[in-house]
């Protein structure tokens, strides 16, 4: 050990260059929590993978829990080489993620994936029923999928393969989009609306000059009309910037906070640029920015603050990092903060988002009789008894339904989420992932696996240029 | 068992409410009823129920049910037996309880219900008869996590049940208070889970109630059946 280095834990780290699973060390640094490991070919290799070292050992301190998969590939080359997922694999599924076509009217320098214009791909409905059949089989249902490409909006039967999606055991249909086509096609937007999708719009930049360097060209305007036209039709919606150290990262907090405020938008998403796929593998400047990093950086702005973030239960902790808001106007609530952490862990352990079938009520209840004590200012408690109220009016009891959706428009989620890339894969990490990528076959990928190993392999996503 | 009654329900729109006018149809009352802001229900009622008359009536507004009241005494003629079933709640922990919170509940469930007898009394008073069926509840009765400003109106219930009673005996008035436990629907469908399960837990017939037989002891109560029943809270809670 080096002076001023702490040893925290070993784990396997990945080598593009060898294609071969390596030995490495996190090591805690006076700037920072470090992977490294060492490549015969290329040397050491370090990279940070947290900058506030107290952070990571505490959010590595999470409990988890191991999870056992029926109809799982048997471990024969060892993670991540096994994946479908192999038996040794530790998470629940509870994001499928799949690409239902390659085909994209954008090829961003960020891009993570590997498309194939020389051969566009487009999923059938048969298709999507068989991996709808397989999720379903693998977990009994789920709170949501996503539904990614390429660019989904392209796929010339996309509502035919939105309805192949539809099933009881399915909460919510998520769907991926650059927003060009909803921003261009106001017919279009109307039929997602009839659709009941949950757009996931991506929204790295409002400057032009920014938006050159990560899109390839200038697509603000785009995504300004995109936003006015899912505002105008209501449509549920997740922000989904990327965050880019030296390039975007200084937007980020305004992209955050101001789409909170937003009536449509339900959640925001932050990825870590994670330097995967064809162009993202080759993007410049290469400068990791770590879950804590972008914590830090929304906490910045007032209404959010780092003690709001809590570890998905469901996921490896250093995967999800997730605060939920009561958000009217712009006045913002941290549940975290009203409710305590160790509740809304333990509300994330088996789900993606909050579990709704938990009755909040006493929590609720004791939480705001202590915060009223403790002397909560008047504006707190005022937006507390109008979220109450619209929770549960007078005049009548609420459906479920009704109840679900006064909640979504009040509860507001953001969640960090980075991506793991060569320079910074964890077997441990991925080992326990839920966000799989199902195939026809059955077959479930871990999508960090996918994007790095597995995408290319696929001749419908990718071929080797000769 | 109502034959050739006539009975005025305040509230019949609602999920109890309107249960009671059903139960009260088929026993053979004549049935009147007030409602709020359950137009669509309170229509879909009337057509339900031949002969019923319905009357849209502002509990919070003492003049409005004076009109409202007289309203119905005009058109029906005689009211014999007054249920006292509308009320609110509100869910809404201590801390955030505002000083409007309280007047809104009890103008509904206490100052409401006290008007619309006074103003309906005064008939029965005249025809030296009538039954008075008031609404309590076991939040008023027992120690249980539910809104406070709905459990002390529903306490102010049992008082004016007993003073009402004793006033009204020299007039052949009987008053009475049916006390629910947990009922399906209604109120008791935004009572949380863990509540529910506590109730049927210690609840002897091993369920929640169901509105009709809320409405079964009311129109027992109301009628001449239960001539030597006054000045009595009748809990309907499947025994706790």
């Amino acid at each position: 050990m080096s002076q001023g280095e702490t040893y925290l834990r070993s784990t396997l780290a990945y080598c593009p260059r060898c294609e071969k699973t390596e030995f490495a060390r996190i090591v805690a640094r006076p700037d920072g929590v470090y992977m490294d490991r060492v490549c015969p070919e290329s040397g050491a290799v370090s990279t940070r993978i947290a900058r506030d070292v107290d952070w990571y050992v505490e959010r590595s301190a999470q409990p988890r829990r191991a999870a056992s998969h029926a109809n799982c590939l048997p471990a024969k080359k060892g993670c991540p080489f096994d994946c479908g997922p192999c038996q040794w694999h530790s998470g629940d599924l509870h994001l499928p993620v799949f690409s239902i076509t390659n085909d994209c009217n954008l090829d961003c320098p960020i891009c993570f994936t590997h498309n194939r214009p020389d051969c566009q791909y487009y999923k059938s409905v048969e298709e999507t029923k068989q991996i709808i059949g397989h999720i379903i089989e693998r977990t009994g249902g789920v709170q949501l999928i996503n539904l990614t490409g390429g660019e989904p909006t392209q796929h010339p039967d996309l509502f035919a393969v939105l309805d192949a999606c539809r099933h009881e055991k399915i909460g919510r249909i998520t769907m991926n989009t650059n927003g060009i086509r909803i921003a261009g096609d106001h017919r279009f937007a109307e039929k997602i609306k009839a659709a009941g999708v949950q757009i996931v719009l991506s929204l790295d930049t409002f400057d032009p000059a920014t938006s050159v360097l990560i899109h390839g060209k200038d697509i603000t305007k785009a995504k300004r009309k995109c936003l006015e036209t899912l505002a105008e039709l209501d449509i549920p919606t997740t922000i989904l910037p990327v965050c880019i150290k030296g390039i975007n990262d200084h937007e980020i907090p305004d992209i955050v906070h101001s789409s909170l405020r937003l009536p449509f938008v339900r959640s925001v998403t932050v990825q870590n640029m994670t330097y995967t796929g064809k162009n993202g593998s080759l993007f410049e400047p290469r400068q990791h920015i770590t879950m804590d990093e972008v914590e830090a950086l929304l906490a910045e702005r007032e209404g959010i603050s780092r003690e709001d973030f809590f570890p998905l239960s469901s996921y490896h902790p250093l995967c999800y990092s997730a605060a939920y808001y009561i958000v009217h106007e712009q006045r913002m609530i941290s549940l975290a903060q009203l409710l305590g952490r160790e509740l809304l862990m333990d509300l994330s352990r088996d789900a993606y988002i909050l579990n709704p079938d938990r009755d909040l009520s006493a929590p609720f209840r004791d939480a705001i009789n202590r915060a009223w004590a403790e002397g909560a200012d008047d504006e707190t408690l005022a937006l507390l008894r109008q979220f109450l109220a619209a929770l549960y009016p007078t005049q009548r009891q609420l459906s479920e339904a009704e109840r679900q959706v006064v909640l979504e428009s009040w509860i507001k989620m953001v969640l960090v989420h980075p991506h793991m890339d060569a320079d910074n894969f964890d077997i441990d990490r991925v080992s326990s992932c839920g966000d799989l990528v199902p195939d026809e076959s059955g077959r479930m990928i871990p999508a960090c696996a996918y994007n790095l190993l597995y995408r290319q392999q696929d001749s419908r996503f990718w071929a080797e240029e000769k | 068992m109502l034959s050739g009654k006539t009975i005025l329900v305040t509230g019949g729109s609602g999920y109890i409410g309107s249960e009671i006018c059903r139960a009260a149809h088929a026993y053979g009352a004549r049935v009147l009823f007030t409602y709020h802001s359950g137009e669509a229900a309170a229509q879909q009622l009337l057509a339900e129920l031949p002969g019923a008359l319905a009357e849209p009536m502002n509990l919070r507004d003492v003049a409005d049910i004076a009109r409202g009241v007289g309203a119905l005494y005009a058109q029906a003629g005689r009211i014999d037996i007054l249920v006292n079933n509308a009320a609110i709640s509100q869910v809404m922990p201590l801390p955030l309880v505002e000083e409007e919170d309280v007047d809104l509940v009890m103008d509904i469930n206490i100052k409401g219900t006290f008007f619309v007898t006074k103003h309906v009394v005064k008939g029965m008073i005249r025809n030296k008869q009538g039954c008075i069926v008031n609404l309590g509840s076991i939040a008023g009765n027992r120690m249980l996590d539910v809104p406070v400003t709905y459990a002390m109106s529903k306490a102010a219930i049992n008082g004016l049940t007993f003073a009402l009673a004793a006033e009204l005996k020299r007039f052949g008035i009987r008053v009475n208070s049916v006390v629910p436990g947990l009922i399906e629907g209604g109120v008791g469908q935004g009572v949380p889970a863990a509540l529910k399960q506590d109730f049927i837990d210690h609840c002897a017939v091993g369920r929640a109630g169901k509105a009709r037989e809320v409405a079964e002891t009311i129109c027992f109560l109301a009628s001449d059946r239960a001539s030597y029943i006054n000045g009595q809270n009748v809990a309907v809670d499947g025994g706790l």
